[in-house]
């Protein structure tokens, strides 16, 4: 009979951190850091993360693979996950990005819902999503673009430090007086985008199959924290670039596991814009972090 | 993208798309032209020396 009473809590909480696995966004790993506004944009939005210009916000970035499993080394051709949780004073909100935008063609569930279900099918053989990504583009040209990014060098990167991230979702920002102005997102790395060949991603993968995830840790760990500006863009075109993003720390694994991210985590002063792909990401986020054991 | 970056993505399609089945290489290029003349021109020529 088990009587060791601290080591049986200790297996409690073990346990308590296997939760359902993702269904995508599976490899990562969960940093901390804070968020700076470089301006007061109180004319268009009421949100603190673009107002207050003194705050240092609260954040936690999970960094991660998009359709990679556990395993997968993190030089594998694939895009990037870059997913930035505000604690604001108001609420949390979530913004997710990806290293590569997704393509105006395929921003609609049924062309998510086909790639992704594509990209889980092929399982075996060698390369597998190179062939369903084929696959896809042969039977519908809307993929081209989707397929012409993925075979980019933008997918075979070594450090998470220099990785852009294009905001998933389009927003709307609301100011205290009701003004509404359409926005998107990207996340610019201060030390600038980097990549590397598709012949150096395939040394790394055999020689050191952590290489973003380790990159990141040491980055920290000697204080060289990494650092994204976030750029704003109107729907007329004007861009201006709203803030900083500086990663500090790392959180620990069981946190990684459990934190799920989803766009309907909003504060007052932003919303997201009224189309189908956002009603749709939100819906499938929500109930992905739901399924996997309820919003943390 | 840049003229070192079309180069890039050209050789990383092209490197795979060899292994491809006739019929899916073949389509692809074909839809690969109607968004990006230049770019399937380069996977051709790639393909063609492999």
């Amino acid at each position: 009979m088990m009587t060791d009473f601290l080591f049986m809590d200790e297996i409690a909480e073990f346990i308590k951190c296997q939760r359902v696995p993702r269904l995508l966004y599976k490899k990562g790993m969960c940093t901390e850091g804070y968020f700076t506004p470089y301006m007061d944009l109180s004319d268009y939005t009421s949100a603190e993360f673009l107002t207050d210009t003194e705050a240092e916000i609260p954040v936690t970035v999970r960094f991660s693979k998009v359709f990679s499993e556990y395993g997968a080394s993190d030089t594998k051709r694939d895009a990037a996950g870059f997913f930035v949780r505000f604690f604001t004073k108001n609420g949390r909100f979530d913004m997710l990005a990806h290293s590569i935008p997704v393509p105006e063609e395929i921003r609609n569930p049924k062309s998510i819902i086909k790639l992704i279900e594509k990209f889980r099918k092929a399982d075996t053989g060698a390369a597998p999503e190179n062939k369903a990504i084929f696959e896809l583009a042969a039977e519908d040209e809307a993929f081209v673009p989707f397929l012409i990014s993925y075979f980019s060098d933008d997918t075979t990167v070594k450090s998470y430090r220099n990785i852009m991230g294009y905001a998933m979702n389009d927003y709307e920002l609301v100011s205290a007086e009701g003004k509404r102005s359409g926005v998107s997102f990207v996340w610019r790395p201060v030390s600038g985008k980097k990549n590397i060949s598709r012949q150096e991603a395939e040394f790394l993968a055999g020689y050191d199959s952590d290489a973003a995830m380790r990159d990141m840790a040491d980055a920290v760990f000697s204080e060289k924290y990494p650092a994204y500006e976030l750029e704003m863009t109107f729907k007329d075109g004007d861009a201006m670039t709203v803030g900083r993003l500086t990663v500090n720390a790392l959180a620990d694994s069981c946190a990684s596991e459990e934190i799920g991210f989803t766009p309907v985590n909003l504060v007052p002063g932003i919303e997201l814009a009224d189309n189908e792909f956002n009603n749709f990401t939100a819906f499938a986020f929500n109930e992905s972090a739901r399924v996997r054991g309820g919003m943390r | 993208m840049t003229e070192k970056e079309l180069k890039a993505t050209a050789d990383n399609i092209s490197d795979s798309l060899f292994f491809a089945p006739d019929d899916i290489r073949d389509m692809v290029i074909k839809n690969i032209e109607k968004k990006d003349k230049k770019l399937a021109e380069m996977i051709k020529e790639n393909i063609i020396f492999c």
